[in-house]
């Protein structure tokens, strides 16, 4: 459903004179395809591009060279722009700059106004969208009064309620303690799972992209890397030439598999080293 | 200080007034105001003044918030009533130093601060039960017709509650600021004017990176949202008078015109 | 005893009804020279309590010490306190204002009464800590990538030559990478016997780096000890809205499944040592 070919993004860096005022490539020469209904997660570190090219995906950049398309549509058209931004949603970094509305519902209805959605939707769509992110109780809360991560939640409800086919969610964990930070990735793994959305995020946290269907490393402005988690994480090094690091679950798994230990790598959770674990245990006492 | 501002502070509750349309409050608070304009003798102030602890009591708004509406505007109340207690001439009453306190004068200040605090009352009466939202929502629609001499009045009612939305983060901001600025040793309560004035560059120029920061963010997250213009937009609430509202009207033309005529007549 | 705290209390000044009591009763003390670390949920009184470290907040009630000085009393120079006990807010790069990097650094100890040259020759030494080099020093702050201007603002602080130094989650919105290299100039203080003072929201950051951890809860101590000792105690961890950090998790899980895991430790190196012992259940076995 996305399409990205080629695509490059720059812009000036002014320096103190004008021969200082270069040209930096934040984006050089991107390749990407992601499929309906995928999960997909992009990381790299601060300032590997990855965040300017998710804002690639809604339109609010456009390419210097390449192109984008959303469902077919080039996103360099402005006359698409309106389709592509309803087929395409995003839930952004920081959770105080990104919510309109005085009370949650007021909100969630911002985008539902500008998508010229009927009145008489809007009602079941907020409902509906309040359920998802599990914070129907907090419908009239005023957005001062909630935690940076319910503000999130509500970005994903003000998101979810123009039905969108994919929901871009660029660093919106990044501000988050770990117990938001966990739920917001479950309600998007709910929302992947139950409604078919295409899920697409950016993150630098390693232990969020566990159950990700592909993996894109970005690195200085292109797709160093990319593959299943399965295929990534087999080896500590290769991300760490990124400046990446693996979650201490799968570190742990690896020592134990240097000292003989028959695991299945990659480990991604506590959960699965200690099954892993307990039927090593069980068989060798069998034995 | 700044840790208590109540103003633009909506109050969430299900009530009767909360309820109404956002016009029909707007008129309200305005006819009433302009008919204290009218008011000379002050035993008319105290029906107003019932008249509003009824619309706070139906607004279900507890009683506190109505002293803490009143605190910030304290200074001004105390300073208007000495001043003009003091200016005025007329048959003295009693003398301190070289003060004259006249009984006209003591009137006109009992009349100037009942006014000025059954008018900040009614205002906050509004801001309490209405969200900045519903308010840019009221103030668009009444005043649409100016779209047609070209004055973006969507626009301006947008920016409105959007400036409403972000006090409290900005308030939130400053405390962090001042609270960071003064653990690398400045004193913000010393000094005379001169410094003083100094000291105010470490807080203003991070306060004013952040408000081009958050507006940056804010704008691209309403573009992403779809947002572009006032015409192609349809509206979650429509602004539509019921009932409650065309009894509201009653009360208010009632009571306005008596207060009106109560203060041409007493 | 570097700091002792003595039955804290302090209520936010509030307008509304509802009286927010932020600290009750916080009763600690402060070593020279340890990293401790400061946990618990949002809201449980860890910020309130460490405005109170440097006189920014005033105890309603309680005691402070420093260096056995009582820091309420009336004579106390709170001027001097807010350069030994030097605080680094949240995204301190949002505080940032001077023209030039220098300046800016150089602004704490210029308050602190230093002259330009002296608050210039501080400042420089900071940035050398926090690995900002001289070409730098005369860019604007807002030339800077994110981690550096984090830097920068911690140099701000450091310039005041403090000997606690207390941070409010540093390393958030960093990358792992960033986090290392702030985590590495950290110990490295430590190493040179400054104080430490963390406040975190990651128990991996936790159990990695501080020697001690105070958990917060409803503005009282609810936990105070080894980072091992408080996580291990998984019920009250829980009632305090906290996790076990991955590593102990795992080994908690195991025992849990009737696996005869000894010790629930943090340590990667000793978590696979005591895993590979209890699936192999050699313990003892082949040196016996």
């Amino acid at each position: 459903m996305i399409k990205v070919s080629n695509l490059v993004h720059s812009y000036l860096k002014y320096g103190k004179t004008e021969e200082d005022t270069i040209s930096v490539k934040a984006l050089d020469h991107v390749d990407m395809e992601i499929d309906k209904g995928e999960f997909i997660a992009i990381i790299g570190h601060n300032g590997s591009g990855k965040s300017t090219l998710a804002k690639h995906f809604n339109g609010l950049l456009f390419p210097a060279e390449g192109t984008v398309w959303i469902n077919e549509l080039p996103t360099s058209d402005h006359k698409n722009l309106g389709q592509i931004r309803r087929t395409v949603c995003m839930v952004f970094q920081n959770p105080d700059n990104q919510i309109i509305g005085a009370t949650v519902e007021e909100d969630i209805s911002f985008g539902l106004e500008n998508m010229q959605i009927p009145r008489e939707q809007m009602q079941d769509r907020i409902d509906r969208s309040l359920e998802a992110v599990r914070m129907t109780d907090k419908r009239q809360a005023n957005p001062g009064s909630l935690s940076g991560g319910q503000k999130q939640k509500t970005a994903i409800a003000g998101a979810v309620a123009v039905s969108p086919e994919c929901l871009v969610l660029d660093e919106a964990t990044a501000m988050l303690d770990p117990k938001a930070r966990r739920e917001v990735i479950g309600i998007a793994r709910e929302l992947n799972e139950k409604q078919g959305i295409t899920i697409i995020l950016i993150t630098h946290f390693m232990d969020e992209v566990a159950h990700a269907d592909k993996i894109f490393v970005m690195d200085h402005g292109i797709v160093a890397e990319s593959g299943t988690p399965e295929e990534l994480f087999r080896e500590p090094e290769l991300l760490e030439k990124y400046r990446m690091e693996l979650p201490p679950v799968t570190r742990l798994a690896y020592s134990l598999r240097k000292k003989g230990l028959p695991v299945r790598l990659p480990v991604m959770e506590p959960e699965d080293l200690a099954e892993q674990m307990e039927r090593i245990y069980r068989g060798e006492q069998i034995c | 200080m700044l840790r208590d501002i109540t103003i633009g502070k909506y109050y969430n509750k299900a009530s009767v007034i909360h309820q109404m349309d956002c016009r029909t409050k707007l008129a309200g608070t305005l006819l009433y105001i302009i008919a204290l304009f009218f008011v000379e003798n002050p035993i008319v102030y105290i029906p107003c003044l019932v008249y509003l602890l009824i619309l706070y009591r139906l607004a279900a708004i507890p009683w506190s918030y109505i002293l803490k509406g009143l605190r910030g505007f304290a200074l001004l109340l105390l300073f208007t009533f000495v001043f003009q207690s003091l200016i005025t001439d007329g048959r003295a009453l009693f003398s301190i130093g070289i003060f004259t306190v006249s009984q006209e004068g003591l009137l006109k200040a009992v009349r100037l601060v009942s006014r000025i605090v059954l008018m900040v009352l009614m205002a906050s009466l509004l801001a309490y039960t209405t969200t900045p939202t519903q308010m840019a929502a009221g103030l668009e629609k009444s005043l649409g017709f100016l779209e047609k001499i070209k004055v973006p009045v969507h626009e301006m009612a947008m920016m409105v509650s959007i400036a409403f939305r972000f006090i409290p983060v900005f308030i939130e901001e400053v405390n962090i600021i001042m609270d960071a600025q003064a653990s690398r040793g400045v004193d913000f309560h010393s000094g005379n004017v001169v410094k003083r004035m100094g000291k105010v560059m470490p807080l203003v120029v991070p306060l004013f990176v952040s408000a081009i920061r958050r507006s940056a963010d804010l704008a691209m997250a309403m573009e992403a949202r779809g947002y572009t213009d006032a015409g192609s937009r349809t509206r979650y609430r429509e602004l539509v008078y019921t009932s409650k509202d065309r009894t509201a009207y009653l009360v208010i033309l009632v009571m306005t015109s008596a207060v009106i005529a109560a203060g041409l007549l007493v | 005893m570097l700091m002792e705290i003595e039955k804290l209390n302090y209520t936010y000044p509030s307008s509304g009804e509802e009286a927010v009591h932020a600290l009750r009763d916080v009763t600690l003390s402060i070593e020279e020279g340890e990293f401790l670390a400061l946990a618990g949920r949002s809201g449980s009184g860890k910020s309130t309590f460490v405005r109170h470290l440097n006189g920014l907040l005033r105890a309603d009630s309680g005691d402070i010490k420093y260096r056995g000085q009582p820091i309420y009393a009336k004579k106390y120079p709170l001027g001097k306190l807010r350069q030994k006990v030097g605080l680094v807010f949240q995204y301190p790069e949002h505080q940032l204002f001077s023209r030039t990097v220098l300046d800016d650094v150089a602004f704490g100890p210029q308050n602190m009464g230093a002259d330009k040259s002296q608050a210039e020759d501080m400042a420089r030494k900071a940035l050398e800590k926090v690995g900002i080099g001289e070409e730098l020093f005369s860019s604007s702050p807002y030339e800077l990538s994110g981690g550096q201007m984090r830097r920068v603002a911690i140099a701000g602080v450091l310039a005041m030559g403090p000997e606690v130094l207390v941070l409010d989650e540093p390393t958030a919105g960093l990358d792992p990478y960033s986090k290392r290299q702030l985590f590495a100039l950290l110990r490295e203080m430590q190493g040179n016997g400054t104080t430490i003072i963390l406040v975190s929201h990651s128990m991996e950051e936790i159990s990695e780096y501080a020697d001690r951890v105070v958990v917060f809860l409803d503005g009282t101590v609810c936990m105070d000890g080894s980072p091992e000792d408080v996580f291990s105690q998984k019920e009250l961890l829980d009632g305090a809205g906290l996790e076990m950090p991955q590593i102990m998790e795992t080994l908690w899980k195991m025992q849990q499944k009737g696996i005869p895991v000894e010790r629930l430790v943090c340590d990667e190196e000793k978590a696979a040592e005591e895993i590979f012992n209890a699936v192999t259940d050699r313990r003892g076995g082949t040196n016996a």
